[in-house]
């Protein structure tokens, strides 16, 4: 079967979703035109491609610049390690190996994918890292690719055995032209929220638009990283802790990322920025 | 029962089905809160998208969190072992002092006049405050260079306010019986002016690591 080019279906779903939004204009009862204006300008003003990272991941980043994904991660590992990369895939994803590995052999350069989320100013999922790299406005710039899909897309478009559902994924996709569009009718229901929620209603740990993007990612790409204020005094935390007793390994590799971040910070590498907790 | 769904070995992060409460994401620095709840589809995005591995069967069940921490705690070292020479620097989190910003700064010497001093911790204040005055950061700002120095010299009196206490309980010999009796009556008044004498000069009541 020929592999789907997904940013292809992504650019072609465009006058699909301008349609679907006219048509949400006109229903019964339409939704508050101001509010839809506004949050769609909100997500084109403040949107940004953001990716969320453990600690560790977060200090390699930038202390290397690299990022890798999955398929990369395992390509590295089975260079030094000399075993197949099939297997250490297997082995590493365990009972989602098959779901993961049909979604990348659906697409076109399915194994270069890169998963973030579109953010409009929130910390993002915290649940898999403290630290939310915000990509620059200027992406995405020529050669990247990016397209956007309503929710996470291994647990809303792939089953357990592994059959990707393109026809729905299809609807659902929209090209960098059409990411505020796509989150308006998505939200379209929740906009009476107090707009300062809008940015964690957007993006949340359970819930958010995925950014899938192949593109070379490295310091300078990277605006600022955000850090909700609870992570960022329980680091202090650390800190102050530590002229009084001796850290646990756990809490010394933590230190240690932060202070790298830190340093970047100090080094104007990249923005440290703390947001109160939504 | 607890059960690893999911672990990133590097910082010690686990997802953990916990009894049939659902799943938690456990992270240092491993606190009774720390541990919150998170949805199950989580476990197939921080496996399939954020580098989580699924852990093998011989490290899949702990009794308790207290194995389950020691596991997760107990393996970062290794997992980052070729990668970070030398190891974890001991001092990883004092190292952090000559970054924190002057509301970070504020906020420790807050925290030493209102939690360390009353509470005699006395060991920690000093050694906090004797690390902040050296940094450019504070000997740049004369109120936070003021208020270490202030609080320092209060640490340094309070001290020896309680080591002249503990001195004046060892010397007066004569007078133990009568202030503590029974404890004299049981143990004789030489023996509670050695232990008086003890305590003075190690300036703490109980001999930890000693």
């Amino acid at each position: 079967m020929p592999l789907v080019d997904l940013f292809d279906l992504a650019d072609e779903n465009a006058r699909r979703l301008d349609d679907r939004f006219r048509a949400l204009e006109a229903g019964s009862p339409p939704p508050d035109p101001g509010d839809l204006r506004r949050f769609e300008e909100a997500v084109t003003k403040h949107g940004r491609v953001a990716l969320n990272m453990r600690p560790w991941i977060a200090a390699e980043f930038v202390r290397t610049g690299k990022y890798l994904n999955m398929n990369d991660a395992v390509r590295e590992d089975a260079a030094l390690s000399g075993r197949p990369e099939n297997e250490l895939l297997r082995e590493r994803l365990g009972r989602f190996y098959q779901k993961r590995v049909s979604f990348d052999a659906t697409f076109d350069d399915g194994c270069r994918f890169q998963y973030g989320v579109l953010n409009i100013g929130s910390a993002g999922p915290r649940s898999y890292g403290l630290f939310c790299f915000v990509l620059k406005k200027t992406f995405p710039k020529a050669g990247d690719r990016v397209a956007y899909l309503k929710r996470d897309s291994l647990n809303g478009y792939v089953a357990d055995d592994g059959r990707v559902d393109t026809g729905s994924l299809h609807g659902d996709l929209a090209p960098h032209s059409h990411r505020h569009r796509l989150a308006a009718l998505k939200h379209s229901d929740d906009l009476d929220t107090r707009r300062a929620d809008w940015p964690a209603m957007l993006c949340s740990d359970d819930d958010y638009v995925e950014a899938i993007f192949v593109a070379d990612l490295g310091k300078t790409r990277v605006s600022e990283i955000r850090i909700a204020r609870s992570d960022y005094e329980s680091l202090w935390e650390l800190c102050f802790r530590a002229h009084g007793r001796r850290l646990s390994d756990g809490e010394k590799a933590l230190a240690f990322d932060f202070r790298v971040v830190l340093e970047a910070g100090r080094n104007r590498v990249i923005t440290l920025k703390v947001l109160d907790d939504a | 029962m607890l059960e690893l769904l999911a672990i990133a070995p590097e910082d010690g992060w686990a997802l953990v089905r916990s009894g049939g409460r659902g799943v938690r994401l456990v992270r240092p620095p491993y606190t009774k809160n720390s541990a919150a709840f998170v949805s199950e589809d989580s476990v197939s995005v921080a496996v399939s998208k954020h580098g989580f591995l699924v852990p093998g069967p011989e490290h899949s069940r702990f009794s308790n969190w207290r194995e389950l921490v020691a596991y997760l705690d107990g393996g970062i070292g290794a997992a980052r072992g070729t990668q970070v020479s030398g190891g974890l620097p001991d001092d990883a989190g004092e190292q952090l002092l000559e970054f924190a910003p002057p509301d970070v700064l504020r906020e420790f010497l807050r925290r030493v006049e209102e939690e360390l001093i009353p509470e005699g911790r006395w060991d920690h204040a000093e050694n906090l405050l004797l690390k902040m005055l050296v940094l450019d950061s504070v000997c740049g700002d004369p109120g936070l260079r003021d208020k270490a120095v202030k609080l320092l010299k209060r640490v340094s009196s309070e001290k020896e306010a309680k080591a002249a206490a503990w001195s004046g309980l060892a010397m007066e010999g004569n007078d133990i019986g009568k202030r503590f009796p029974r404890a004299t009556e049981e143990y004789g008044s030489e023996t509670i002016g050695r232990i008086a004498q003890a305590v003075q000069n190690r300036g703490m009541v109980f001999a930890f690591g000693s």
